[in-house]
C-alpha cells in the first residue's frame, strides 16, 4: 500500500513536472474579434454575436443580441467563457474594463481596450444594464 | 479464487504511458498537455483512490450479502469471466447514461469531463463523490449472478481498459475494432462539448451497446471535438473541481420555489430548471440544428 502511494505521488510529480516543462502554457493563438465571437457562438446556444471588445492581454466581451453578453477569459492553454445577462457590473480603471462574472471561481476579467474604448463599451453596458 | 487487482498493477504503466505520450506531443505529435490542467487530473485521481478506499468495504459488503440470494451459481469457467466482463460492461453503460441523464449521479461524473483537454491525464481525473452518487447501485444486480470477486475484478478490467483512450495520439483503429470496440475517435466524440456530440458514446470497452441502443455517433473529420462541459469552470482548483455540482445543486434545491422544483433539480437531466432559463443537451442541440438549418437556408435568399 505505502509502496503504491509512493509511486503514486512521485508519478503525478513526474508527469505535471514535465508537462509544465514541455506542455502549452499560454493559449497557443491570440483571440481575435471573430475567434471570440465564434468562442461565444459556439459554447452559448442561441447566441449571436454582434460586437466584440477584445483585451490586449488576453480575454474578450462579446455583445449580443437580446442584451447578451459572453464574457471570454485566459484558461491555461485554453479559453473559457461565462454568459452575462443585462445588467452587467463593470468597473473603469484608466485604460482597463473590469467586467464581473458573477462567478466567484472564474472570476472577474481585466479587459485592457484603451482609454477611449472602455469608455465608450462602459457607456453602453451602463445604458444596457439601466 | 485469488484475483489480482487490475488498477494497482497498471499504475506504473499508466505513469509511463502518460510520460511518453507528453513526450510524444512535444516532438510534434497530436494533443496538448497544460501542466495545471495535468496536475489536477492527477490529483483528482489520488484522491479518488482516497475515497474509494475508505468507501470501498461498504460496497464489497453489500455485494457479497446480496451475492447470498445469487439466482444461480455459474461458477468460475473462462465462459463466465467473459460473460461477466460483458455483463459490467453493460452495467457500466446504464451507468453511465445516467450519470450524464440525472443531475446526481452527474455531479460526481462531471468531474471526469471538466478538463478542457484530452489525454491520458484526463482518464484519471475522476470523482471522490461516487459512493455519494451511489454510483455502486448499477453493478448491484450484477452480484445475483455472479461471484462478487469476479464483478469486481471485471470492473477493475474496464477501468484499466479506458484509460488508453483517452488520448488525441490514436487517430482510428482497424474498422472491425472501432466497429465493436470503444476507441480513442469513439471517446473523444463522448468527451466532447459539440452539440452534435453531446450526451453520445456512453460505452465503457464495447461500443456495441450505443449501436444498439442509438446512442452512438461517429467523429467527423470535418468537425473537431472541442473538450470539457458545456460550462467550463475557468478553474484549476481541486476543491471547486470536486464539488462544484453538488454546490449547484445545493443552491438550487436551497432556492427552488417548490417541492417538486426541488426534486427536479436533482432528477431531472443537468441543465434543467424550473423557469427553463437554463440549457439542457436537448435545447442546445435543438438550437444548434435550427442555426444549421438557418446557415443552409441563407445562401439561398
Amino acid at each position: 500500500m505505502l509502496g503504491q502511494t509512493l509511486i503514486s505521488i512521485g508519478g503525478i510529480a513526474l508527469v505535471v513536472l514535465l508537462a509544465r516543462w514541455l506542455g502549452a502554457q499560454r493559449p497557443a493563438a491570440g483571440l481575435d474579434a471573430k475567434a471570440a465571437a465564434d468562442l461565444a457562438e459556439f459554447t452559448l446556444a442561441g447566441f449571436v454575436s454582434e460586437d466584440v471588445a477584445v483585451g490586449a492581454d488576453g480575454g474578450a466581451l462579446v455583445s449580443g443580441q437580446g442584451g447578451r453578453f459572453a464574457l471570454i477569459k485566459p484558461h491555461g492553454s485554453h479559453w473559457a467563457v461565462r454568459g452575462l445577462a443585462a445588467p452587467v457590473r463593470v468597473t473603469v480603471e484608466s485604460a482597463d474594463l473590469i467586467v464581473e462574472s458573477g462567478d466567484p471561481m472564474f472570476g472577474a476579467v481585466r479587459l485592457r481596450i484603451g482609454a477611449e474604448a472602455v469608455e465608450t463599451l462602459a457607456a453602453r453596458l451602463r445604458a444596457q444594464a439601466g | 479464487m485469488d484475483l489480482p487487482d487490475p488498477v494497482a498493477l497498471a499504475i506504473p504503466a499508466f505513469i509511463l504511458l502518460m510520460v511518453a505520450e507528453v513526450l510524444w506531443i512535444r516532438f510534434g505529435g497530436r494533443g496538448e498537455y497544460e501542466w495545471r490542467d495535468t496536475a489536477t487530473s492527477l490529483v483528482m485521481g489520488f484522491g479518488s483512490t482516497i475515497a474509494g478506499l475508505i468507501t470501498g468495504g461498504a460496497v464489497i459488503a453489500a455485494a457479497y450479502w446480496l451475492h447470498q440470494f445469487a439466482i444461480v451459481d455459474l461458477g468460475w469457467h473462462w465462459w463466465v469471466f467473459a460473460l461477466c466482463i460483458l455483463a459490467d460492461d453493460l452495467a457500466y453503460y446504464v451507468f453511465h447514461r445516467s450519470a450524464h441523464r440525472v443531475r446526481w449521479f452527474w455531479a460526481a461524473h462531471v468531474i471526469h469531463h471538466s478538463s478542457q483537454h484530452y489525454n491520458l491525464s484526463t482518464a484519471l481525473r475522476q470523482t471522490w463523490t461516487g459512493f455519494i452518487a451511489l454510483a455502486f447501485i448499477f453493478r448491484m444486480p450484477l452480484f445475483l449472478v455472479f461471484d462478487p470477486a469476479m464483478v469486481l475484478f471485471a470492473s477493475a478490467i474496464n477501468l484499466v481498459y479506458q484509460f488508453w483512450i483517452h488520448t488525441e495520439v490514436v487517430g482510428r483503429m482497424p474498422r472491425w475494432f472501432e466497429a465493436v470496440m470503444n476507441t480513442p475517435s469513439h471517446h473523444r466524440v463522448h468527451h466532447a462539448t459539440n452539440p452534435r456530440y453531446l450526451d453520445k458514446n456512453y460505452a465503457g470497452m464495447f461500443i456495441i451497446w450505443d449501436r444498439m441502443f442509438g446512442t452512438f455517433e461517429p467523429e467527423r473529420d470535418d468537425e473537431p471535438c472541442r473538450y470539457g462541459i458545456v460550462k467550463n469552470l475557468g478553474s484549476f482548483n481541486v476543491l471547486w473541481t470536486a464539488f462544484h455540482e453538488w454546490i449547484g445543486i445545493a443552491k438550487d434545491v436551497w432556492h427552488a420555489p417548490t417541492w417538486a422544483a426541488r426534486w427536479n433539480y436533482m432528477v431531472k437531466p443537468p441543465g434543467w430548471s424550473h423557469d427553463g432559463s437554463r440549457d439542457t443537451s436537448e435545447t442546445i442541440k435543438a438550437r444548434w440544428a435550427e442555426r444549421q438549418a438557418r446557415l443552409v437556408a441563407e445562401p439561398a435568399e
